[in-house]
């Protein structure tokens, strides 16, 4: 894609608060700059280095034509008020399929239901993986951060850089062991087929060797202790397990008795030692199976004997079975329940809740490749018998009607696989992102097309507020220094130069200014000695100051005004909630400084005007300390700060019980 | 963007939570802003609008200027005040009852529906709660839950009767079958864990049967374990039929296609009904089933061979009767019936058509069937063998053969039949009477 790049020079940026089009990293343009939606790479310059972020640019078609809509979150977290950007659109790789990890907070049937509802999902750009196999990318859905847990393309290969999820990625979220409350039946298929020696033996360390085979069951034991291992690892929510061998008959393995189990590695329990002996009794035998049967005996098991509020999973392994619809021809015949597993599995699913994962062993190609081996050894080229080629269709069938979660095909790596995630957690399919309009843009659009356009400084102001910013930075450099001989330490700690450098530009609109306060409030007030803190409560605060004059010039509220404000803009309005006296304050103080209660967005008038107000607080503020600290050290009976009036002493106060002694503390 | 206003009287707020002597009368406020006002009008809002005044022995008195920007500047003898708000010492306001009659002041936390009166809810602190597993409602020692045999209750029930609203003694409770920990009343346990219908079942009957008649107001219901449900299979390959407890699956056989017919509708409006507005957990719409599929559960469960028409016509009977009854006392299932109706009415008419098309070309080879028959000299079996089917897909001519003359019909080891197949290019087949 070779669209334009947009750049201050030829785009303006406004900032967006709260619900809406442009939030997260969605930004809006105008759709005579961009036609269609598209990915893209927001490239912020900071000091030392540059820093990039994968946004969603979506066009609006009535937003004017050099405008750039930004979350003010992302505004200000990149610094793009302050430092040059650049914005290109980028075409992204749409995967196939994207599992999420569910967040801690939610249950995964909670964590599966918001990702399906999520409308925000579908068309959503991030970046996936370092390129060094490292990923670690959360997408937020309805305020709970999802991890990013795989992203793949059809072929099943990772994918790595800039991608968005389209709509037919297919969703799945998964919910980790530790966290995840699902108890699980285990239905091994023994039935004779599973003694067929078709699966390649894929040991870690050796050559997969065409004539090195195991059988399908050998294959399923291996994955079994797999899971096994993966489960000794967790240790996360009571659960419960069991292991059911069957052909045409059930039988519980484990736990020896009929029912489910708990598997942990607590001492004295011996639950892990009797799983790995039940897995060692596994063997195939001679009979056909009942998978219909089987299917009610697990849910039995679950439905009767699992932790009455888990999820309830069942796990059928198994080589395939023989399986057709039923024909027209035979509706209104009467059939036993168990006679369909497919309705059997469905009645389990939609009344009891009980999903199905499908895990089939083996599949056609590998049966073929030994087929074709044995007839070469026999010499004789003759058909397979039926009951030993694999056949997936039915369960297919079954996870079809039990929720269209996993059904994964394949010989020892994809078991192994398989077992091994599912002794870490558990993973439900979502299926496609929900498909919905995107919210409209939050902003006014005739208010933000008669905006004006960014104005310039006038020359002859510029020279005189950097001068003034000179004179205050001059004078913290002398407390600085002269503040180490008084007081046995700097007044203030080192600044960061990029901090100190961020004071000299002159605000031009409400972010600008934002920007400003955060570095003045990082250099006066977050830097200022822990010793000569304001600690609100201590009435002896003054008495205790190294030289108690400090406090006065220190904490007269010129330096509060900066602090205030300061937490009032830079403060996520959506995750505070800002009272009503917070706001009376904030407003008092911009009434002080600009003659207005509130000042517009883009009034760089008005934010100057503050801006320079708060600036003479701290001029005024460190002129006095600097006078305190280079004057000579007071003598006895120095007096009290004048507006900070002690409590009168309690046998005074005892003498004239019923009048006003005096004013305790006057402050915010 | 709000803009500032002067207002009359400077508005303020005492704060009176660290002040000991409380005003308890309007007098009294009185007296206590007279002391006050002499030194808030010394004061400078806007030096910091909250102001501690120290009273001696009788503690402080906190002034807040709730608006400071818009107070005249200096205050003056005659600048007025309005007291907007006090904030007073706290005080217990949720005292325990049971403290409370032995003559202590305790805050209680829960509430005791046995302790409240019409006007407030009964209250009980922490000491006096009594708590049962199963839920977090508190009462008071005096009013603790009894079961209904009159012996104190253990447990409140969770189970689907219950809600957690009643509870139980160890003697009328039943244990989890899975989980030692919960118990339930003995109704609740067996609307969770009903017993299968079939003696000795041990599995949970979690099926009811779905046997119901139009003018029922209910299903039958039996319960019936996944193993031993008969299911009824009317919709096809792809949707499970209906479920049947052996009593009903019994008198299918013995039933008249009205019957079979009224039954099917019944039972699909009751699915539908229960799956409206509620797709989760992979519940699929429910649909009548197509007419061709009707004819079949005749033929597999009565016995019956009707032709589409035929089959067509008990649909529309049906369809006449409810109507007539929907006007008067149809009830929401015959609502539903009707409407499951009227959306396969379109369908009924293209599978009558279809049939009507398929059995002209049917009728030719029936004719040519006889024909051959009686070039064969079977003029017997040419004049008693009657037409029934024809499908045009799979190419079959279903005949009627009366018992007695199957044999011939068939010939040894199928030769006559055979030959017939050969010669006419189609599969004959005879019709399961």
């Amino acid at each position: 894609m070779s669209l334009p790049g947009f750049a201050p020079d030829n785009t303006r940026l406004i900032t967006a608060t709260g619900q809406g089009l442009v939030a997260g990293n969605r930004l809006a343009l105008s759709t005579r700059r961009l036609p269609a939606e598209t990915a893209g790479v927001l490239l912020a310059r900071g000091v030392g280095s540059d820093r990039s972020v994968a946004v969603r640019l979506v066009p609006v078609p009535q937003l004017p034509e050099d405008i750039l809509v930004v979350p003010e979150q992302l505004a200000l977290e990149y610094g793009l008020a302050e430092a040059p950007w650049k914005l290109r659109p980028v075409e992204a790789a749409v995967p196939a399929t994207v599992e999420l990890e569910s967040p801690a907070e939610l249950s995964l049937d909670e964590a599966t239901r918001r990702v399906q509802n999520s409308t925000l999902l579908s068309g959503h750009v991030f970046v996936h993986g370092d390129g060094q196999g490292h990923a670690d990318e959360w997408i937020d859905i309805d305020g709970h951060p999802f991890r990013v847990r795989s992203v793949a393309d059809r072929s099943g290969q990772a994918l790595n850089g800039l991608v968005s999820i389209g709509a037919q990625t297919r969703i799945s979220v998964f919910a980790p062991g530790v966290r995840s409350a699902v108890d699980i039946v285990v239905l091994a298929d023994c039935s004779g087929s599973m003694g067929a020696n078709d699966i390649p033996d894929a040991r870690e360390g050796f050559r997969i060797r065409r004539d090195l085979r195991v059988t399908r069951m050998e294959a399923l034991k291996r994955a079994l202790r797999t899971m096994i291992d993966a489960r000794a690892q967790v240790d996360g929510l009571v659960t419960r397990f069991a292991l059911v061998r069957f052909d045409l008959t059930t039988q519980v393995l484990f736990p020896g008795r009929d029912g489910m189990a708990e598997v942990t590695t607590a001492p004295g329990d011996r639950s892990l030692e009797q799983l790995r002996g039940a897995v060692t009794l596994l063997k195939h035998g001679d009979q056909p199976t009942d998978i219909g049967k089987a299917l009610h005996r697990a849910g039995e098991l679950l439905y009767r004997h699992g932790v009455p509020d888990n999820d309830k999973l069942i796990v059928l392994v198994s080589d395939g079975a023989h399986w057709a619809p039923m024909s027209e021809d035979r509706s209104g015949e009467s059939v036993f329940g168990t006679e369909d597993p497919v309705s059997t599995m469905e009645e389990l699913h939609t009344e009891l809740g009980i999903r199905l994962h499908a895990v089939g062993i083996s599949d056609q190609t590998l049966f073929g490749r030994w087929w074709e081996d044995y007839c070469k050894q026999q010499k004789a080229r003759v058909e397979p018998p039926q009951h030993l080629v694999p056949n997936h269709e039915l369960l297919q069938q079954l996870t079809d009607v039990a929720g269209g979660d996993r059904h994964r095909i394949g010989g020892v790596e994809v078991l192994e696989e398989y077992f091994a995630e599912l002794g870490s957690g558990v993973v439900r399919s979502v299926g496609s992102p929900a498909q919905r309009r995107l919210p409209a843009l939050q902003l006014d659009l005739g208010a933000v097309a008669a905006a004006p356009g960014r104005p310039m400084v006038d020359p002859s102001r510029r020279e005189r507020w950097e001068a003034r910013v000179e004179t205050v930075l001059g004078l913290y450099s002398e407390i600085c220094a002269a503040s180490v001989p008084r007081l046995g330490y700097a007044l203030f700690d080192a600044a960061p130069p990029v901090d100190l450098q961020r004071l000299r530009r002159i605000t031009m609109s409400h972010m600008d200014f934002t920007a400003w306060l955060a570095a003045a409030d990082k250099v006066f007030h977050e830097r200022i000695h822990t010793s000569v803190r304001f600690p609100k409560q201590d009435p002896k605060y003054v008495a205790k100051l190294p030289l108690p004059a400090l406090a006065e010039p220190l904490w007269d509220g010129r330096l509060g005004e900066v602090h205030g404000l300061r937490n009032f803009f830079l403060h996520n309005p959506e995750h505070e909630k800002r009272t009503e006296e917070k706001n009376r304050q904030v407003g008092e103080v911009l009434l002080k400084h600009t003659g207005m209660y509130a000042v517009g967005e883009e009034d760089a008038e008005g934010w100057q005007r503050l801006q320079g107000g708060l600036l003479g607080n701290l001029e005024g503020m460190l002129s006095e300390v600097l006078e305190l600290l280079v004057s000579p050290p007071p003598g006895q009976g120095e007096p009290a700060p004048s507006r900070v009036v002690s409590a009168a002493p309690a046998a005074q106060a005892s003498s004239v019980p019923t009048s006003v002694l005096g004013v305790v503390q006057q402050g915010w | 963007m709000t803009t500032a206003h002067v207002a009359a009287a400077v508005p303020v707020m005492l704060d009176l939570r660290a002040h000991r002597k409380v005003p308890g009368s309007p007098g009294g406020y009185m007296a206590l802003w007279e002391l006050l006002e002499p030194v808030l009008v010394t004061l400078d809002p806007r030096s910091g609008p909250r102001v501690r005044l120290d009273l001696g022995e009788e503690g402080e008195v906190g002034v807040w200027f709730l608006s400071p920007a818009t107070a005249p500047v200096p205050f003056s003898s005659a600048t007025p005040f309005a007291v907007r708000g006090v904030l007073e010492p706290p005080r217990v306001r949720y005292v325990c009852d049971t403290c409370r009659a032995s003559g202590t002041t305790t805050y209680a936390p829960f509430t005791c529906t046995g302790c409240g009166t019409k006007e407030r809810p009964g209250r009980v602190c922490d000491a006096h709660a009594v708590f049962l597993e199963g839920s977090l409602r508190a009462s008071c020692v005096r009013h603790e839950p009894t079961c209904r045999c009159g012996r104190p209750g253990r447990v409140w029930c969770g189970g689907p009767r219950c809600r957690s609203g009643r509870a139980w003694c160890d003697d009328h409770l039943v244990p989890h079958p899975g989980d030692a920990s919960l118990a339930y009343c003995v109704d609740c346990h067996t609307d969770r864990f009903p017993d299968c219908e079939q003696p000795g079942c041990p599995a949970t009957g979690h099926i009811r049967c779905e046997h119901l008649g139009l003018d029922d107001a209910r299903a039958c219901g039996r319960r019936v374990c996944g193993e031993h449900v008969m299911r009824w299979q009317i919709y096809g390959a792809r949707s499970k039929g209906l479920a049947l407890c052996a009593r009903h699956h019994r008198d299918l056989r013995g039933s008249a296609p009205e019957a079979l017919v009224a039954l099917v509708v019944a039972g699909t409006a009751a699915r539908s009904q229960a799956r409206r507005g509620n797709r989760s957990g992979g519940r699929r719409a429910a649909f009548l089933p197509r007419i061709g599929i009707v004819r079949h559960i005749f033929i597999n469960t009565c016995q019956r061979v009707l032709d589409m028409g035929a089959v067509d016509a008990l649909f529309v009977r049906l369809q006449d009767d409810l109507r007539r009854r929907g006007g008067r006392d149809g009830g929401n299932l015959v609502q539903t019936a009707l409407r499951l109706l009227d959306e396969q009415a379109a369908s009924r008419r293209e599978d009558v058509q279809r049939f009507r098309d398929s059995h002209e070309e049917g009728r030719g080879h029936f004719a040519r069937l006889r024909t051959l028959l009686q070039q064969s000299g079977k003029h017997e079996l040419a004049d008693a063998v009657r037409f029934s089917d024809y499908r045009r897909k799979s190419n079959i001519l279903f005949v009627r053969v009366p018992q007695e003359m199957r044999s011939r019909f068939i010939g040894t080891g199928g030769a006559v039949v055979q030959e017939l197949r050969t010669r006419l290019g189609i599969n004959i087949q005879l019709e399961r009477e």
